[in-house]
């Protein structure tokens, strides 16, 4: 079961890189989900897969030898947490620059970065200076 | 030894956090919270300082579960140190935040999530566990996420869009290494896996997993070649946010990788080739970081850019992995966190002066107009250049004799030149904005809607502190020399938090 849970990981994270560098902004942000996903998976399997009984502890006994392990999913758990307040948090923000920039075209996010006229404007004073 | 102490400044974090958010549409008590809440992180941490000061480790089991199966939350000399180093930087930001009062900022909870993005520095500061670690990233990144966006401008968004992906991308491969290093051990605990992954039969595949978190520890430390993030964001949100930012995001990175590759990776067969890795990442991000400075028209640009050259400096220290080295690794990071704070104050308050503008060619004039802003920004600007007797000499002197006593010529050479372009770089920003003619007259703090005082204060006092540093740097140099030494032989740090099992913490 393991090697077929290994392949489908590395199945999602290639369709994750793949969407993640895409220039469309809705598409990295699904990205990030398969991504989130794809991770999860790889710590429930490196968790080792067994059908065990449940991990409850049985009266006096305690917890029985062959009980499933809790940890990864509890693990897991806290990973989904973040990420679905990650994914919460990029998706107003993506709203949020579709509003402002007018475009989810992650080439033309040129909000952050100098005006290439003006860069472009001080070299040739300087060419002109020289 | 087990103490509650390393576990308090979380929480009370997290408090003063949830207080700032209630109060935020009262300006005054919600500040004065703020700062308060502050003072009181600052004025614990030293504490827990002073009590790990001759190199005693503290352990606090959460829940009264003894390590490996409880989590722990563990200071020792090297986390209490940067601890103590962040609670500073905040506290300054809080003041030059309440200088700035920004009301619409303040309503939308700005000092609220300052007080989480702390409350994840200092958990990642003080965990015992690697899964531990990563939730404390992700509450780094999201809580700064929401203060560099915070206010809504296009050009924060963008940076914001930048900085949040990739990080997350860094942060998620740190998740698959905690998995697989799980997958290979069977625990979590930083003092168990010091045992445990030594014996781990699969010696390739720790070498494996390393790479995953050296990946993940570059992204947020904003090594070479996995920087992008930022100088495409640092420069976006206001200044206090700047300070921050520069002082402390890459650190949490960097604060890992020491943490995480001497005491877990630290007995592995091939640290030789992790140590060749690092020094490599060290030396190409000390060149194309201090490069990428020169060749930038904006200060908050320049000064991004040699936030992520100097962090070369740290990881230089890690990947020599000598007692000197390490000792100046930790040095300098104090030293670095001081002086990029004072760095973005300083210029916050320059570029008020210039219409709030932080391009160099709108700047200037600070020589006649202001001669005691100009030393304001001379001092952290050469002290980071590595100017004696200021405290980036004493830094980069301890790590460049750490490079030739290992016999790494190039990279001692590779350091050297990088300080030298430092001062390149700083005597370019320090004469633009304090010796050109300015384009425009120069503008008064007063006009604008802030609090000169506030705003003034914690500029004055990091560049006293970069002061202090140089002059008194002993005592400092002598708490990272035991940091480091914890950091080389980790049996008693190993010992104090496994040892609690046999003291009948057993569930």
């Amino acid at each position: 079961m393991e090697p077929w849970l290994a392949i489908l990981t590395g199945l999602l994270t290639a369709c994750a890189l793949y969407l993640v560098m895409c220039r469309n902004l809705v598409r990295i942000v699904l990205g990030t989900v398969l991504l989130a996903h794809a991770i999860n998976l790889a710590v429930l399997t490196s968790g080792r897969l067994t059908r065990a009984i449940p991990p409850i502890a049985q009266g006096e006994g305690g917890v029985p030898e062959t009980a499933a392990n809790a940890l990864p999913q509890a693990l897991i758990l806290t990973a989904i947490v973040i990420s679905f307040g990650l994914l919460m948090s990029v998706l107003v923000l993506a709203v949020r620059l579709r509003r402002v920039l007018g475009t989810v075209d992650t080439d033309r996010f040129r909000a952050a970065e100098p005006p290439p006229d003006v860069a472009a404007a001080e070299d040739e004073h300087r060419r002109h200076e020289a | 030894m087990t103490s509650w102490l390393p576990a308090l400044p979380v929480p009370l974090s997290l408090a003063i956090a949830i207080a700032c958010f209630a109060l935020r549409t009262h300006p005054v008590p919600h500040r004065m919270v703020s700062l308060a809440g502050g003072a009181g992180l600052l004025a614990l941490t030293t504490l827990l300082l002073a009590r790990v000061w001759e190199g005693a480790v503290l352990v606090a089991p959460l829940g009264d579960w003894a390590p490996p199966l409880g989590i722990a939350v563990v200071a020792d000399p090297l986390s209490a140190t940067f601890s103590v180093t962040a609670a500073v930087v905040a506290l300054a930001c809080i003041a030059s935040a309440i200088g700035e009062a920004d009301r619409g900022r303040e309503r939308g909870g700005f000092h609220a999530f300052l007080h989480v993005v702390m409350a994840g520095c200092y958990g990642a500061f003080l965990t015992g566990d690697v899964f531990n670690l990563y939730v404390w990233f992700e509450v780094v990144l999201i809580a700064s996420f929401a203060l560099l966006v915070l206010g809504g401008e296009g050009r924060q968004l963008d940076g914001g869009i930048k900085y949040f992906v990739l990080n997350l991308i860094g942060t998620s491969v740190l998740l698959v290494g905690v998995a697989l290093l799980y997958g290979l051990t069977g625990t979590l605990a930083m003092a168990d896996l010091a045992g445990a992954v030594p014996v781990v039969e699969n010696q390739a595949l720790v070498t494996a997993v390393a790479m995953l978190f050296l990946f993940a520890f570059a992204v947020k430390g904003g090594l070479v070649p996995v920087f992008f993030w930022l100088p495409a964001s640092y420069h976006a949100p206001p200044a206090t946010v700047s300070a921050l930012f520069a002082a402390l995001l890459t650190k949490v990175g960097l604060y890992a990788a020491l943490r995480v590759f001497t005491v877990v990776f630290g007995g592995t067969d091939d640290l030789g080739f992790l140590q060749t890795l690092i020094l490599m990442l060290s030396g190409a991000t000390l060149v194309i970081g201090v490069l990428g400075s020169l060749v930038e028209r904006d200060a908050r640009r320049i000064l991004s850019f040699q936030v992520v050259g100097h962090m070369g400096y740290i990881a230089m220290g890690l990947g020599l992995m000598t007692p000197l080295g390490l000792a100046g690794a930790v040095f300098y990071s104090v030293h670095d966190m001081v002086v990029k704070a004072a760095l973005f104050l300083t210029v916050g308050l320059t570029a008020r002066l210039a219409q709030g503008s932080f391009a160099l060619a709108s700047g200037g004039g600070l020589m006649q107009a202001r001669p005691g802003m100009a030393l304001l920004l001379f001092l952290p600007a050469f002290s980071l250049a590595g100017i004696p007797p200021l405290s980036g000499f004493w830094g980069k002197y301890a790590l460049v004799r750490a490079g030739l006593e290992a016999e790494q010529w190039v990279m001692a050479g590779v350091a050297l030149l990088a300080a030298f372009l430092t001062v390149f770089a700083m005597a370019r920003l320090w004469s633009a904005l304090a010796w050109e003619d300015p384009p425009r007259p120069l503008a008064t703090l007063t006009e604008a809607p802030c609090h000169p005082g506030w705003l003034a204060a914690p500029a004055v006092a990091m560049a006293g502190l970069v002061v202090i540093l140089g002059l008194g740097a002993e005592p400092v140099l002598a708490v990272a020399e035991r940091a480091a030494a914890l950091l080389l032989d980790p049996e008693p740090y190993v010992e104090a938090v496994m040892g609690l099992e046999q003291q009948g913490g057993e569930p």
